[in-house]
């Protein structure tokens, strides 16, 4: 088992040390939330990483303007919260 | 029989040169002089002396040190010339071994908890890098920035730990390894240090190997395989200082394969093991 951040994904030698000081974590319950946090992102990207594909496959289609393709992005971003 | 008396009589507080001061053959600290010595050096040039050193004058104005001898060194290391003194009356030599040593043994470690809390408050107030904000509290409280760092390492600890080290049942050492060894389980290191508080180094120190190796298992099941599982067989070895450097560089090689510290004795037990496990 590799000794690997959870949240930056960059190697420590002691998980105490590296998140106490480096992600300010200062408690369980904060260590908890970050990394709920962090599973909600990388279900969010999911999620829009299969939505832009559906939207990139309707404008190949032709049924919507590359302008169209970027404004349907940004607003599903924004409407989920999702800060890249 | 004669009846002892250790009692200061006189004293007098007065700057003294430190070129006039010796230290008595009474002063009971022999060790760990200069451990911490930065630390106190930065509260002295911080704040001053808050405690004076304790000195008795001799013959021809010259002064014996009986307590203070890291503050004494401190000072001359920042070249003071002279130092704040508290100046007793001469004493048997008893009474000059019980003075210094009951004003070293009622010396304490930093308060665990509230060194937890002000490093705590003072990282979440201060802006700038992280080793900005550590060096800014280690100057502003007076420990090492690594002490700073290790403290807020220690606010991982959960809180019944901590209750645990300053009720001084586990050393905050056994509670920093337990909380990194089971981290992020909070039940298992709360267990693993219920456990540590009833046994000896050895028991909880196999506990981590244990749970080490096995990541999967229960609390309980640690617990049990660590205490049941070995014996404890004491014996001294003697190595020749070439053999001994080469296992303590085998120790550090494996520890950073392991990214762990890695004592020659713990390196010496896995070779062992290695090497039973070997088979015929």
């Amino acid at each position: 088992m590799g000794n690997i951040c959870p949240f930056c994904d960059k190697e420590f030698t002691n998980i105490l040390d590296h998140i106490s000081i480096r992600h300010r974590i200062s408690s369980i319950e904060d260590y908890e939330s970050k990394v709920k946090e962090k599973e909600d992102k990388k279900i969010k990207i999911r999620a829009f990483l299969e939505y832009s594909k559906e939207v990139t496959e309707r404008l190949r289609r032709g049924e919507i303007s590359p302008e169209k393709l970027r404004e349907l992005r940004d607003k599903w971003m924004k409407d989920n919260h999702l800060i890249w | 029989m004669v009846k002892m008396e250790h009692k200061i009589i006189n004293r007098e507080i007065k700057n003294v040169r430190i070129n006039l001061i010796d230290i008595s053959d009474e002063n009971v600290r022999t060790q760990k002089q200069r451990e911490n010595l930065e630390e106190l050096k930065t509260s002295i040039q911080r704040v001053g002396l808050i405690h004076p050193i304790i000195l008795i004058e001799g013959k021809n104005g010259k002064f014996s040190l009986l307590v203070g001898q890291r503050r004494l060194l401190a000072f001359k290391q920042l070249n003071q010339s002279t130092i704040p003194s508290i100046i007793i009356n001469d004493l048997d030599s008893l009474s000059r071994k019980i003075l210094s040593f009951t004003e070293n043994i009622h010396r304490r470690d930093l308060p665990y908890s509230d060194t937890i809390r002000i490093c705590d408050e003072l990282f979440n107030s201060y802006s700038g890098s992280e080793k900005t904000k550590i060096d800014k509290i280690a100057k502003d409280i007076g420990i090492s920035p690594g002490t700073v760092a290790k403290y807020l390492a220690y606010r991982l600890v959960p809180k019944s730990v901590q209750d645990m080290v300053t009720k001084e049942k586990i050393s905050r050492n056994a509670a920093y390894k337990i909380t990194t060894a089971f981290w992020p389980n909070y039940e298992k290191i709360e267990k693993i240090a219920k456990y540590a508080s009833e046994v000896p180094n050895a028991s909880w120190s196999r506990a981590l190997d244990v749970g080490r190796k096995k990541p999967s298992a229960s609390a309980d099941e640690i617990i049990e395989e660590s205490s049941s599982a070995s014996k404890d067989l004491q014996f001294s070895v003697s190595f020749s200082k070439d053999t001994y450097d080469i296992l303590e560089s085998k120790a550090k090689e494996r520890g950073k394969i392991e990214k762990r510290d890695i004592s020659v004795k713990e390196f010496i037990l896995q070779i062992i093991e290695e090497y039973l496990s070997r088979g015929e």
